[in-house]
């Protein structure tokens, strides 16, 4: 599968890279070093890694929640989900 | 959805198929299930490329190149377990505790071979799973993840 991904971006153009173990330090490697703007990912896993910025479930509108880590201390509220 | 989308995926859509002919003639074809997986996952990921680039955006995407070895080890040996024992992780988990807690009678646990083994041969198994895990998972990435990594890397 990684192999056809791969593949399928060199042809559309868009610039890659594969991380040598998880995606998600690498992306908070990034971020702290300011190379890239924001991440976008599907879940929190980056921000232990102290990406300062997350873009979470962006759509196929554009639309998502934005994350900065300066503001984690202010949420006040926790909304808990009922499992199952 | 908006024409805007629409647009973008039939753009992209053309690429799919041309992309799953490019599979189907290959001397080794993916099985069913696995292309359908895979057209599903890179439509996915194409579609919010195009979206990012339509919106002056330049993606830049990260791909995993293996787990944390920390990770794969505790993964590993719970999937060893599983299939060691050949029962459900709930048994396993309950073997797990100690017999004050709860946990399983002497009998139970004289079946589980992995009471009987040392830790020494118990490690020595786990790493030997783990390492022909990796070896069939490098077989099936085809060595893509080398090629792409050392382009990067010179």
């Amino acid at each position: 599968m990684r192999k056809v991904l791969v593949e399928a971006l060199k042809e559309v153009g868009v610039n890659f890279m594969v991380s040598p173990y998880e995606a998600d330090a690498q992306l908070a490697y990034f971020a702290q070093n300011a190379l890239v703007d924001v991440v976008i990912s599907e879940d929190g896993d980056t921000l232990p890694y102290g990406c300062a910025r997350v873009f979470f479930k962006m759509d196929n509108c554009g639309r998502g929640e934005e994350i900065q880590q300066q503001f984690i201390g202010n949420c006040q509220e926790v909304r808990e989900r009922s499992a199952g | 959805m908006s024409w805007l989308h629409k647009a973008i995926h039939s753009s992209h859509s053309k690429h799919l198929f041309a992309l799953a002919h490019h599979q189907h003639t290959k001397a080794n074809p993916l099985p069913p299930l696995h292309e359908n997986t895979l057209t599903f996952f890179l439509s996915y990921v194409l579609n919010k490329c195009e979206l990012l680039k339509r919106s002056n955006v330049v993606p830049l995407l990260v791909i995993d190149g293996a787990p944390l070895p920390s990770k794969v080890r505790l993964e590993f040996e719970f999937i060893y377990f599983c299939n060691l024992t050949k029962t459900n992780t709930h048994t396993i988990q309950a073997n797990d505790r100690p017999e004050e807690e709860g946990g399983p009678q002497a009998g139970v646990r004289e079946r589980l071979p992995v009471r009987a083994e040392g830790r020494r041969q118990r490690r020595e198994k786990v790493l030997r799973a783990v390492s022909q895990c990796h070896a069939g998972d490098e077989e099936s990435a085809g060595g893509g993840a080398e090629g792409s990594w050392s382009e990067l890397h010179g």
